[in-house]
Protein backbone atom coordinates (compact mmCIF):
# COMPACT_ATOMS: atom_id res chain seq x y z
CA UNK A 1 0.00 0.00 0.00
CA UNK A 2 2.84 2.39 0.89
CA UNK A 3 4.50 1.56 -2.41
CA UNK A 4 1.31 2.46 -4.31
CA UNK A 5 1.08 5.70 -2.39
CA UNK A 6 4.63 6.64 -3.36
CA UNK A 7 3.86 5.89 -7.00
CA UNK A 8 0.70 7.97 -6.91
CA UNK A 9 2.46 10.91 -5.28
CA UNK A 10 5.29 10.63 -7.76
CA UNK A 11 2.92 10.56 -10.72
CA UNK A 12 1.20 13.67 -9.40
CA UNK A 13 4.55 15.41 -9.01
CA UNK A 14 5.53 14.51 -12.57
CA UNK A 15 2.19 15.75 -13.90
CA UNK A 16 2.62 19.06 -12.11
CA UNK A 17 6.28 19.74 -12.71
CA UNK A 18 7.49 17.87 -15.78
CA UNK A 19 6.67 20.61 -18.29
CA UNK A 20 8.67 23.22 -16.38
CA UNK A 21 11.57 20.86 -15.79
CA UNK A 22 11.54 19.84 -19.45
CA UNK A 23 11.82 23.47 -20.52
CA UNK A 24 14.87 23.97 -18.31
CA UNK A 25 16.45 20.77 -19.62
CA UNK A 26 15.79 21.85 -23.20
CA UNK A 27 17.52 25.18 -22.69
CA UNK A 28 20.53 23.35 -21.30
CA UNK A 29 20.91 20.53 -23.84
CA UNK A 30 19.55 22.18 -26.97
CA UNK A 31 16.88 19.82 -28.32
CA UNK A 32 13.63 18.43 -27.02
CA UNK A 33 14.44 14.76 -27.51
CA UNK A 34 17.65 14.97 -25.50
CA UNK A 35 15.90 17.14 -22.92
CA UNK A 36 13.33 14.40 -22.40
CA UNK A 37 16.14 11.86 -21.90
CA UNK A 38 17.74 14.13 -19.32
CA UNK A 39 14.42 14.70 -17.58
CA UNK A 40 13.69 11.00 -17.42
CA UNK A 41 17.09 10.34 -15.87
CA UNK A 42 16.48 13.07 -13.30
CA UNK A 43 13.00 11.75 -12.52
CA UNK A 44 14.36 8.23 -12.07
CA UNK A 45 16.84 9.48 -9.50
CA UNK A 46 14.13 11.56 -7.86
CA UNK A 47 11.89 8.51 -7.57
CA UNK A 48 14.72 6.52 -6.00
CA UNK A 49 15.20 9.27 -3.41
CA UNK A 50 11.48 9.96 -2.93
CA UNK A 51 11.02 8.47 0.52
CA UNK A 52 13.84 10.34 2.19
CA UNK A 53 12.99 13.65 0.51
CA UNK A 54 9.61 13.92 2.19
CA UNK A 55 8.08 17.29 1.48
CA UNK A 56 7.10 18.30 -2.02
CA UNK A 57 9.27 21.41 -1.76
CA UNK A 58 12.32 19.27 -1.06
CA UNK A 59 11.37 16.99 -3.92
CA UNK A 60 11.10 19.90 -6.31
CA UNK A 61 14.47 21.35 -5.29
CA UNK A 62 16.07 17.94 -5.49
CA UNK A 63 14.61 17.18 -8.91
CA UNK A 64 15.84 20.48 -10.27
CA UNK A 65 19.33 19.97 -8.85
CA UNK A 66 19.58 16.47 -10.30
CA UNK A 67 18.19 17.70 -13.61
CA UNK A 68 20.77 20.46 -13.87
CA UNK A 69 23.61 18.16 -12.87
CA UNK A 70 22.49 15.55 -15.37
CA UNK A 71 21.98 18.09 -18.13
CA UNK A 72 25.33 19.69 -17.49
CA UNK A 73 27.30 16.46 -17.58
CA UNK A 74 25.27 15.15 -20.51
CA UNK A 75 25.76 18.32 -22.46
CA UNK A 76 29.48 18.25 -21.85
CA UNK A 77 29.67 14.79 -23.33
CA UNK A 78 27.44 15.34 -26.32
CA UNK A 79 27.79 18.96 -27.34
CA UNK A 80 31.43 19.58 -26.70
CA UNK A 81 33.17 20.89 -29.74
CA UNK A 82 30.08 21.88 -31.69
CA UNK A 83 30.45 25.17 -33.46
CA UNK A 84 27.80 27.60 -34.62
CA UNK A 85 26.79 27.75 -38.23
CA UNK A 86 28.54 30.50 -40.10
CA UNK A 87 25.32 31.86 -41.47
CA UNK A 88 21.90 32.08 -39.95
CA UNK A 89 19.20 29.82 -41.35
CA UNK A 90 16.55 31.09 -43.70
CA UNK A 91 13.87 32.90 -41.82
CA UNK A 92 10.67 30.91 -42.11
CA UNK A 93 8.83 32.04 -39.00
CA UNK A 94 6.12 34.58 -38.43
CA UNK A 95 8.22 37.15 -36.64
CA UNK A 96 9.85 39.24 -39.40
CA UNK A 97 11.78 41.46 -37.04
CA UNK A 98 15.29 42.12 -35.91
CA UNK A 99 14.33 40.53 -32.62
CA UNK A 100 13.91 37.21 -34.40
CA UNK A 101 17.42 37.44 -35.83
CA UNK A 102 18.76 38.35 -32.41
CA UNK A 103 17.10 35.37 -30.81
CA UNK A 104 18.28 32.96 -33.49
CA UNK A 105 21.83 34.20 -33.25
CA UNK A 106 21.71 34.25 -29.48
CA UNK A 107 20.41 30.69 -29.34
CA UNK A 108 23.17 29.45 -31.62
CA UNK A 109 25.88 31.20 -29.68
CA UNK A 110 24.50 30.07 -26.33
CA UNK A 111 24.80 26.54 -27.71
CA UNK A 112 28.54 26.99 -28.11
CA UNK A 113 29.18 28.02 -24.51
CA UNK A 114 30.78 25.59 -22.05
CA UNK A 115 28.19 23.57 -20.18
CA UNK A 116 28.53 25.33 -16.87
CA UNK A 117 28.34 28.78 -18.39
CA UNK A 118 25.19 27.81 -20.24
CA UNK A 119 23.72 26.35 -17.06
CA UNK A 120 24.47 29.54 -15.18
CA UNK A 121 22.70 31.60 -17.85
CA UNK A 122 19.65 29.34 -17.83
CA UNK A 123 19.37 29.41 -14.05
CA UNK A 124 19.96 33.14 -13.81
CA UNK A 125 17.95 34.39 -16.81
CA UNK A 126 15.28 31.74 -17.26
CA UNK A 127 14.76 30.33 -13.80
CA UNK A 128 15.43 33.75 -12.24
CA UNK A 129 17.57 32.30 -9.46
CA UNK A 130 19.90 34.52 -7.48
CA UNK A 131 23.60 33.89 -7.82
CA UNK A 132 23.63 32.19 -4.43
CA UNK A 133 20.76 29.91 -5.44
CA UNK A 134 22.49 29.21 -8.74
CA UNK A 135 25.66 28.27 -6.88
CA UNK A 136 23.73 25.87 -4.68
CA UNK A 137 21.95 24.19 -7.57
CA UNK A 138 25.17 23.74 -9.52
CA UNK A 139 27.19 22.75 -6.47
CA UNK A 140 29.77 25.46 -7.07
CA UNK A 141 30.71 28.56 -5.14
CA UNK A 142 29.27 32.00 -5.69
CA UNK A 143 32.55 33.30 -7.06
CA UNK A 144 32.47 30.70 -9.79
CA UNK A 145 28.90 31.63 -10.66
CA UNK A 146 29.84 35.25 -11.11
CA UNK A 147 32.95 34.49 -13.13
CA UNK A 148 31.12 31.99 -15.33
CA UNK A 149 28.31 34.46 -15.91
CA UNK A 150 30.75 37.23 -16.78
CA UNK A 151 32.64 35.01 -19.20
CA UNK A 152 29.45 33.82 -20.85
CA UNK A 153 28.15 37.34 -21.34
CA UNK A 154 31.49 38.54 -22.64
CA UNK A 155 31.63 35.66 -25.12
CA UNK A 156 28.10 36.26 -26.34
CA UNK A 157 28.72 39.97 -26.69
CA UNK A 158 31.87 39.30 -28.69
CA UNK A 159 30.27 36.71 -30.97
CA UNK A 160 27.20 38.79 -31.63
CA UNK A 161 29.42 41.73 -32.41
CA UNK A 162 31.57 39.66 -34.75
CA UNK A 163 28.42 38.61 -36.59
CA UNK A 164 27.40 42.19 -37.03
CA UNK A 165 24.52 41.86 -34.63
CA UNK A 166 24.02 44.49 -32.00
CA UNK A 167 20.91 43.56 -30.05
CA UNK A 168 21.44 46.47 -27.74
CA UNK A 169 21.46 48.96 -30.60
CA UNK A 170 18.23 47.71 -32.09
CA UNK A 171 16.29 47.03 -28.95
CA UNK A 172 17.15 50.23 -27.19
CA UNK A 173 20.03 52.70 -27.04
CA UNK A 174 22.80 51.60 -24.71
CA UNK A 175 23.39 53.97 -21.79
CA UNK A 176 26.82 55.53 -21.77
CA UNK A 177 27.39 54.46 -18.16
CA UNK A 178 26.88 50.82 -19.09
CA UNK A 179 29.78 50.84 -21.51
CA UNK A 180 31.99 52.56 -19.01
CA UNK A 181 31.25 50.06 -16.28
CA UNK A 182 31.62 46.96 -18.39
CA UNK A 183 34.87 47.94 -19.94
CA UNK A 184 36.69 49.57 -17.13
CA UNK A 185 35.48 49.86 -13.63
CA UNK A 186 35.47 46.23 -12.57
CA UNK A 187 38.84 45.69 -14.15
CA UNK A 188 40.17 48.64 -12.25
CA UNK A 189 41.98 49.72 -15.36
CA UNK A 190 40.01 52.84 -16.17
CA UNK B 1 19.03 44.72 -16.54
CA UNK B 2 21.41 45.07 -19.47
CA UNK B 3 20.24 44.80 -23.05
CA UNK B 4 22.28 41.69 -23.69
CA UNK B 5 20.65 40.02 -20.70
CA UNK B 6 17.23 41.10 -21.94
CA UNK B 7 17.92 39.41 -25.26
CA UNK B 8 19.01 36.25 -23.44
CA UNK B 9 15.81 36.24 -21.39
CA UNK B 10 13.76 36.86 -24.50
CA UNK B 11 15.57 34.07 -26.37
CA UNK B 12 15.07 31.56 -23.57
CA UNK B 13 11.41 32.49 -23.14
CA UNK B 14 10.68 32.08 -26.85
CA UNK B 15 12.66 28.88 -27.23
CA UNK B 16 11.16 27.13 -24.22
CA UNK B 17 7.67 28.37 -24.87
CA UNK B 18 5.67 25.22 -25.58
CA UNK B 19 7.31 21.89 -24.77
CA UNK B 20 6.17 18.80 -26.68
CA UNK B 21 3.84 16.35 -24.98
CA UNK B 22 5.66 13.81 -22.85
CA UNK B 23 3.39 10.87 -22.24
CA UNK B 24 4.45 8.14 -19.88
CA UNK B 25 7.33 9.99 -18.25
CA UNK B 26 6.36 8.88 -14.76
CA UNK B 27 5.92 5.26 -15.84
CA UNK B 28 9.28 5.20 -17.56
CA UNK B 29 11.00 6.82 -14.57
CA UNK B 30 9.46 4.28 -12.20
CA UNK B 31 10.47 1.42 -14.49
CA UNK B 32 13.99 2.84 -14.70
CA UNK B 33 14.18 3.11 -10.93
CA UNK B 34 13.09 -0.49 -10.57
CA UNK B 35 15.83 -1.58 -12.95
CA UNK B 36 18.36 0.38 -10.88
CA UNK B 37 17.14 -1.32 -7.71
CA UNK B 38 17.42 -4.76 -9.27
CA UNK B 39 20.94 -3.96 -10.46
CA UNK B 40 21.87 -2.70 -7.01
CA UNK B 41 20.62 -5.90 -5.52
CA UNK B 42 22.73 -8.02 -7.88
CA UNK B 43 25.81 -5.87 -7.39
CA UNK B 44 25.35 -5.88 -3.64
CA UNK B 45 25.22 -9.67 -3.56
CA UNK B 46 28.23 -10.11 -5.79
CA UNK B 47 30.30 -7.56 -3.96
CA UNK B 48 29.35 -8.46 -0.41
CA UNK B 49 32.66 -10.05 0.53
CA UNK B 50 34.64 -7.28 -1.12
CA UNK B 51 32.57 -4.60 0.57
CA UNK B 52 33.15 -6.00 4.03
CA UNK B 53 36.88 -5.97 3.45
CA UNK B 54 36.86 -2.46 2.06
CA UNK B 55 34.59 -0.95 4.67
CA UNK B 56 36.92 -2.25 7.32
CA UNK B 57 39.31 0.35 5.95
CA UNK B 58 36.65 3.01 5.74
CA UNK B 59 36.56 2.90 1.97
CA UNK B 60 33.81 3.99 -0.38
CA UNK B 61 34.36 1.77 -3.35
CA UNK B 62 31.43 0.86 -5.48
CA UNK B 63 33.09 0.37 -8.81
CA UNK B 64 36.18 1.43 -10.69
CA UNK B 65 36.83 2.51 -14.23
CA UNK B 66 40.12 2.40 -16.11
CA UNK B 67 42.44 5.16 -14.99
CA UNK B 68 42.56 8.45 -16.85
CA UNK B 69 45.98 8.82 -18.36
CA UNK B 70 47.79 12.14 -18.34
CA UNK B 71 49.20 13.40 -21.59
CA UNK B 72 52.66 13.54 -20.03
CA UNK B 73 53.55 10.04 -18.92
CA UNK B 74 57.22 10.50 -18.26
CA UNK B 75 56.92 10.84 -14.52
CA UNK B 76 54.41 8.18 -13.66
CA UNK B 77 53.23 4.65 -14.24
CA UNK B 78 50.69 3.74 -16.83
CA UNK B 79 47.92 1.17 -17.01
CA UNK B 80 44.56 0.47 -15.52
CA UNK B 81 43.31 1.96 -12.28
CA UNK B 82 44.09 0.30 -9.06
CA UNK B 83 41.38 0.00 -6.45
CA UNK B 84 41.77 2.52 -3.67
CA UNK B 85 41.47 0.73 -0.37
CA UNK B 86 41.22 3.94 1.61
CA UNK B 87 40.12 7.45 0.80
CA UNK B 88 42.82 10.09 1.13
CA UNK B 89 40.26 12.65 2.29
CA UNK B 90 36.73 12.47 3.61
CA UNK B 91 33.82 12.88 1.27
CA UNK B 92 30.07 13.23 1.76
CA UNK B 93 27.66 11.33 -0.49
CA UNK B 94 23.91 11.50 0.05
CA UNK B 95 24.24 12.64 3.65
CA UNK B 96 26.86 10.11 4.70
CA UNK B 97 30.42 11.10 5.54
CA UNK B 98 32.89 8.52 4.29
CA UNK B 99 35.76 8.96 6.68
CA UNK B 100 39.35 8.22 5.82
CA UNK B 101 40.03 6.47 9.11
CA UNK B 102 36.93 5.76 11.11
CA UNK B 103 34.51 4.39 8.50
CA UNK B 104 31.13 5.97 7.86
CA UNK B 105 29.10 8.57 9.69
CA UNK B 106 25.50 9.27 8.78
CA UNK B 107 24.84 12.97 9.26
CA UNK B 108 21.83 13.64 11.46
CA UNK B 109 18.67 15.22 10.11
CA UNK B 110 19.44 18.92 9.81
CA UNK B 111 15.99 19.94 8.64
CA UNK B 112 15.04 21.33 5.27
CA UNK B 113 17.58 21.92 2.57
CA UNK B 114 20.55 20.15 1.11
CA UNK B 115 24.12 19.74 2.33
CA UNK B 116 26.26 22.30 0.54
CA UNK B 117 29.67 22.19 2.20
CA UNK B 118 31.23 20.28 5.07
CA UNK B 119 34.27 21.11 7.18
CA UNK B 120 36.08 18.68 9.51
CA UNK B 121 36.87 20.01 12.97
CA UNK B 122 38.79 18.36 15.79
CA UNK B 123 35.56 17.60 17.65
CA UNK B 124 33.09 17.10 14.79
CA UNK B 125 31.84 18.68 11.61
CA UNK B 126 30.49 22.02 10.49
CA UNK B 127 27.80 21.54 7.84
CA UNK B 128 26.42 24.29 5.60
CA UNK B 129 22.83 23.65 4.55
CA UNK B 130 21.00 25.52 1.85
CA UNK B 131 17.29 25.88 1.18
CA UNK B 132 16.43 27.07 -2.34
CA UNK B 133 13.28 28.68 -3.65
CA UNK B 134 11.51 31.90 -2.82
CA UNK B 135 12.59 31.71 0.83
CA UNK B 136 16.18 30.76 0.05
CA UNK B 137 18.41 30.62 3.09
CA UNK B 138 21.61 29.11 4.38
CA UNK B 139 22.44 27.72 7.79
CA UNK B 140 25.54 26.42 9.52
CA UNK B 141 25.30 23.41 11.82
CA UNK B 142 27.77 21.94 14.26
CA UNK B 143 27.67 18.15 14.42
CA UNK B 144 29.89 17.04 17.30
CA UNK B 145 31.37 13.56 17.15
CA UNK B 146 33.79 13.54 20.05
CA UNK B 147 31.23 12.46 22.62
CA UNK B 148 28.49 10.08 21.50
CA UNK B 149 26.34 11.16 24.45
CA UNK B 150 26.32 14.81 23.45
CA UNK B 151 26.43 14.66 19.68
CA UNK B 152 23.18 16.55 19.16
CA UNK B 153 23.59 18.90 16.19
CA UNK B 154 23.10 22.60 16.80
CA UNK B 155 22.54 25.46 14.42
CA UNK B 156 25.42 27.90 14.71
CA UNK B 157 24.31 30.67 12.39
CA UNK B 158 21.86 31.26 9.57
CA UNK B 159 21.17 33.89 6.94
CA UNK B 160 21.46 34.35 3.21
CA UNK B 161 24.92 32.78 2.99
CA UNK B 162 27.42 31.20 5.37
CA UNK B 163 31.13 30.49 5.05
CA UNK B 164 33.86 28.75 7.03
CA UNK B 165 37.59 29.26 6.47
CA UNK B 166 40.87 28.37 8.13
CA UNK B 167 42.41 31.04 10.30
CA UNK B 168 45.31 33.22 9.25
CA UNK B 169 48.16 34.78 11.27
CA UNK B 170 46.16 38.01 11.39
CA UNK B 171 42.85 36.27 12.16
CA UNK B 172 43.69 33.10 14.10
CA UNK B 173 41.14 30.38 14.74
CA UNK B 174 38.51 28.90 12.50
CA UNK B 175 36.66 31.75 10.84
CA UNK B 176 32.89 31.77 10.37
CA UNK B 177 31.25 34.51 8.32
CA UNK B 178 27.68 34.99 7.20
CA UNK B 179 25.30 37.58 5.82
CA UNK B 180 21.81 38.35 7.04
CA UNK B 181 19.52 41.36 7.20
CA UNK B 182 21.75 43.01 9.79
CA UNK B 183 24.87 42.94 7.62
CA UNK B 184 27.94 40.78 7.23
CA UNK B 185 29.39 39.15 10.33
CA UNK B 186 32.59 37.29 11.06
CA UNK B 187 33.69 35.50 14.20
CA UNK B 188 35.77 32.61 15.50
CA UNK B 189 34.30 29.14 16.00
CA UNK B 190 35.21 27.91 19.45
CA UNK B 191 33.51 25.60 21.91
CA UNK B 192 30.59 24.87 19.64
CA UNK B 193 29.69 28.50 19.07
CA UNK B 194 30.91 31.64 17.32
CA UNK B 195 32.71 34.20 19.48
CA UNK B 196 34.26 37.62 18.97
CA UNK B 197 31.75 38.53 16.28
CA UNK B 198 32.28 41.73 14.30
CA UNK B 199 29.65 43.18 11.95
CA UNK B 200 29.74 45.57 9.03
CA UNK B 201 27.20 47.03 6.68
CA UNK B 202 27.86 46.33 3.02
CA UNK B 203 26.67 48.93 0.55
CA UNK B 204 24.66 47.40 -2.26
CA UNK B 205 25.45 50.33 -4.52
CA UNK B 206 29.08 51.28 -4.33
CA UNK B 207 30.26 52.21 -7.76
CA UNK B 208 30.95 55.90 -7.97
CA UNK B 209 27.52 57.08 -8.98
CA UNK B 210 26.97 54.41 -11.61
CA UNK B 211 23.52 52.88 -11.43
CA UNK B 212 24.82 49.43 -10.76
CA UNK B 213 24.48 47.24 -7.73
CA UNK B 214 25.64 43.94 -6.40
CA UNK B 215 24.74 41.99 -3.29
CA UNK B 216 27.95 40.67 -1.80
CA UNK B 217 28.47 37.59 0.35
CA UNK B 218 31.49 36.51 2.38
CA UNK B 219 33.54 33.90 0.53
CA UNK B 220 36.84 33.48 2.38
CA UNK B 221 39.38 35.02 4.73
CA UNK B 222 42.78 36.22 3.52
CA UNK B 223 45.34 37.77 5.86
CA UNK B 224 43.34 40.15 8.02
CA UNK B 225 40.54 40.53 5.50
CA UNK B 226 37.20 38.93 4.74
CA UNK B 227 36.69 38.67 0.99
CA UNK B 228 33.16 39.33 -0.23
CA UNK B 229 31.92 38.52 -3.71
CA UNK B 230 28.81 38.94 -5.77
CA UNK B 231 27.52 39.65 -9.24
CA UNK B 232 26.54 43.12 -10.33
CA UNK B 233 23.02 43.32 -11.62
CA UNK B 234 22.81 44.82 -15.07
CA UNK B 235 26.19 43.55 -16.15
CA UNK B 236 26.66 40.04 -14.80
CA UNK B 237 30.25 40.92 -13.99
CA UNK B 238 31.87 39.81 -10.77
CA UNK B 239 32.47 42.05 -7.81
CA UNK B 240 34.96 41.25 -5.05
CA UNK B 241 35.52 43.52 -2.08
CA UNK B 242 37.58 43.16 1.09
CA UNK B 243 36.68 44.03 4.67
CA UNK B 244 39.21 44.30 7.49
CA UNK B 245 37.18 43.58 10.65
CA UNK B 246 39.95 44.52 13.09
CA UNK B 247 40.56 47.89 11.46
CA UNK B 248 37.00 48.49 10.41
CA UNK B 249 37.76 49.54 6.87
CA UNK B 250 35.94 48.25 3.84
CA UNK B 251 37.61 48.39 0.43
CA UNK B 252 35.91 48.01 -2.92
CA UNK B 253 38.35 46.41 -5.32
CA UNK B 254 36.48 48.12 -8.13
CA UNK B 255 38.38 51.26 -7.39
CA UNK B 256 41.36 49.91 -5.48
CA UNK B 257 43.32 47.97 -8.07
CA UNK B 258 43.26 46.03 -11.30
CA UNK B 259 41.38 42.94 -10.21
CA UNK B 260 38.82 40.85 -12.08
CA UNK B 261 38.21 37.68 -10.12
CA UNK B 262 39.60 35.73 -7.21
CA UNK B 263 40.76 32.22 -8.08
CA UNK B 264 42.25 30.98 -4.82
CA UNK B 265 43.96 31.85 -1.57
CA UNK B 266 47.63 30.96 -1.12
CA UNK B 267 48.14 28.09 1.34
CA UNK B 268 49.61 30.41 3.98
CA UNK B 269 46.35 32.36 3.95
CA UNK B 270 48.18 35.59 3.21
CA UNK B 271 47.57 36.35 -0.45
CA UNK B 272 44.89 36.17 -3.13
CA UNK B 273 45.51 34.57 -6.51
CA UNK B 274 43.35 36.23 -9.11
CA UNK B 275 43.09 37.57 -12.60
CA UNK B 276 43.05 41.04 -14.06
CA UNK B 277 42.97 42.70 -17.44
CA UNK B 278 46.13 44.70 -18.18
CA UNK B 279 44.42 47.41 -20.18
CA UNK B 280 40.94 48.75 -20.42
CA UNK B 281 38.77 46.58 -22.60
CA UNK B 282 41.52 44.00 -23.15
CA UNK B 283 40.10 40.50 -23.45
CA UNK B 284 43.40 38.85 -22.51
CA UNK B 285 43.84 38.37 -18.79
CA UNK B 286 46.86 38.31 -16.54
CA UNK B 287 47.48 36.21 -13.46
CA UNK B 288 48.21 38.05 -10.25
CA UNK B 289 49.07 37.29 -6.64
CA UNK B 290 47.79 40.06 -4.40
CA UNK B 291 48.36 41.23 -0.88
CA UNK B 292 44.79 42.06 0.16
CA UNK B 293 46.00 45.02 2.15
CA UNK B 294 46.13 47.63 -0.58
CA UNK B 295 45.85 45.02 -3.31
CA UNK B 296 49.54 45.24 -4.17
CA UNK B 297 50.67 42.77 -6.83
CA UNK B 298 53.23 40.39 -5.32
CA UNK B 299 53.54 38.24 -8.47
CA UNK B 300 52.17 38.69 -11.94
CA UNK B 301 52.20 36.85 -15.24
CA UNK B 302 50.97 38.38 -18.50
CA UNK B 303 49.32 36.90 -20.36
CA UNK B 304 48.07 34.25 -18.00
CA UNK B 305 49.14 30.73 -18.92
CA UNK B 306 45.64 29.41 -18.70
CA UNK B 307 42.18 30.72 -19.30
CA UNK B 308 40.56 29.57 -16.12
CA UNK B 309 37.06 28.38 -16.67
CA UNK B 310 36.79 26.51 -13.42
CA UNK B 311 38.77 26.16 -10.24
CA UNK B 312 42.31 26.57 -9.00
CA UNK B 313 43.29 24.39 -6.04
CA UNK B 314 46.73 25.07 -4.53
CA UNK B 315 48.26 22.16 -2.62
CA UNK B 316 48.55 22.72 1.14
CA UNK B 317 52.34 22.99 0.94
CA UNK B 318 52.13 25.49 -1.92
CA UNK B 319 54.11 23.21 -4.22
CA UNK B 320 51.39 22.47 -6.78
CA UNK B 321 48.39 24.03 -8.47
CA UNK B 322 45.60 21.80 -9.67
CA UNK B 323 43.53 23.57 -12.31
CA UNK B 324 40.09 22.20 -13.16
CA UNK B 325 38.24 23.43 -16.18
CA UNK B 326 35.31 22.00 -18.15
CA UNK B 327 37.39 19.82 -20.44
CA UNK B 328 40.58 19.00 -18.60
CA UNK B 329 42.48 18.83 -15.34
CA UNK B 330 46.00 20.22 -15.21
CA UNK B 331 48.78 20.04 -12.63
CA UNK B 332 51.23 22.93 -12.42
CA UNK B 333 54.45 23.37 -10.48
CA UNK B 334 53.47 26.48 -8.49
CA UNK B 335 57.04 27.70 -8.19
CA UNK B 336 57.45 27.71 -11.96
CA UNK B 337 54.06 29.15 -12.92
CA UNK B 338 55.25 32.70 -12.44
CA UNK B 339 58.11 32.03 -14.85
CA UNK B 340 55.64 30.93 -17.49
CA UNK B 341 56.10 27.15 -17.21
CA UNK B 342 53.28 25.05 -18.61
CA UNK B 343 51.50 22.20 -16.84
CA UNK B 344 53.44 19.23 -15.54
CA UNK B 345 50.53 17.01 -16.50
CA UNK B 346 47.24 17.34 -18.34
CA UNK B 347 44.33 14.97 -18.06
CA UNK B 348 41.77 15.57 -20.81
CA UNK B 349 38.59 14.89 -18.90
CA UNK B 350 35.24 16.64 -18.79
CA UNK B 351 32.87 16.64 -15.88
CA UNK B 352 35.20 17.30 -12.95
CA UNK B 353 33.37 19.68 -10.66
CA UNK B 354 35.43 20.16 -7.54
CA UNK B 355 38.18 18.74 -5.41
CA UNK B 356 40.46 19.05 -2.45
CA UNK B 357 43.97 18.16 -1.41
CA UNK B 358 44.60 15.46 1.17
CA UNK B 359 48.27 16.31 1.55
CA UNK B 360 51.09 17.75 -0.49
CA UNK B 361 50.99 14.86 -2.94
CA UNK B 362 47.40 13.65 -3.15
CA UNK B 363 44.17 15.30 -4.22
CA UNK B 364 40.63 14.10 -4.68
CA UNK B 365 38.49 15.32 -7.58
CA UNK B 366 34.74 14.92 -7.87
CA UNK B 367 32.36 14.48 -10.78
CA UNK B 368 28.58 14.16 -10.41
CA UNK B 369 28.91 10.38 -9.99
CA UNK B 370 32.49 9.57 -9.11
CA UNK B 371 35.62 10.61 -7.28
CA UNK B 372 39.10 10.59 -8.79
CA UNK B 373 42.32 10.22 -6.85
CA UNK B 374 45.20 12.25 -8.23
CA UNK B 375 48.75 11.75 -7.03
CA UNK B 376 51.47 14.14 -8.08
CA UNK B 377 53.87 11.26 -8.69
CA UNK B 378 51.53 9.38 -11.01
CA UNK B 379 50.16 10.05 -14.47
CA UNK B 380 47.03 8.01 -13.76
CA UNK B 381 43.84 9.34 -12.23
CA UNK B 382 42.16 6.48 -10.42
CA UNK B 383 38.41 6.78 -10.63
CA UNK B 384 35.95 5.39 -8.11
CA UNK B 385 32.44 5.45 -9.50
CA UNK B 386 29.38 6.01 -7.37
CA UNK B 387 26.53 4.63 -9.48
CA UNK B 388 24.07 4.82 -6.59
CA UNK B 389 24.81 8.42 -5.65
CA UNK B 390 21.84 10.75 -6.04
CA UNK B 391 23.84 13.90 -5.32
CA UNK B 392 27.36 14.83 -6.40
CA UNK B 393 30.01 13.95 -3.80
CA UNK B 394 31.32 16.75 -1.60
CA UNK B 395 34.95 16.86 -0.48
CA UNK B 396 35.22 17.61 3.24
CA UNK B 397 37.62 20.46 3.98
CA UNK B 398 39.86 19.44 6.87
CA UNK B 399 40.36 22.32 9.32
CA UNK B 400 41.83 20.27 12.18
Amino acid sequence: MAHESVDADFRQFVALRSAALLRTAYLMVGDWSSAEDVLQTALTKTYLAWKRLGEIEAVDAYARKVLVTTATSWWRRRWHGERPAETLPEHGGVDPSDAWVDREAMWRFVGTLPARQRAVLVLRFYEDLTETETARVLGINVGTVKSQSARALATLRQRLGASGIEPAARVRPRPAADTHVQEGVRDGSA
Amino acid sequence: MGLLEETIRDTFAHRAGVPPATDGLADRAIAGAQRVRRRRSVVASAAAVLSVALLAFGALTVATRPGHQASDTAAGPTGAATLESTLPVEIVVDGTVYQSVDGRLRLPDLGAGSVQQVWRMATGYLVAMYVSGAQASASLWYVPTSDPLTNTPSMIENGEAVMVAAGTPQRPGIQVAWRDDAGVHVGVFIGGTVADTVTTQVPDVDLSGVDWSARLYPTTVVGGAVVLAGTATGSGLGVSDVWFPARGDYVSTAVAAPFSAMLAVTPDGEHIIGTYHPTKGDKASCLGEYDPDGFALVNQLCPSLFSLDGKLLPSPDGRWWLVIDPTQVRLYDAQRVWQGAGPVRTWPMAGVENGGWADGGTALLTTPDSVLVMRTDSAVLNEITLPDATTPPIVVADLR
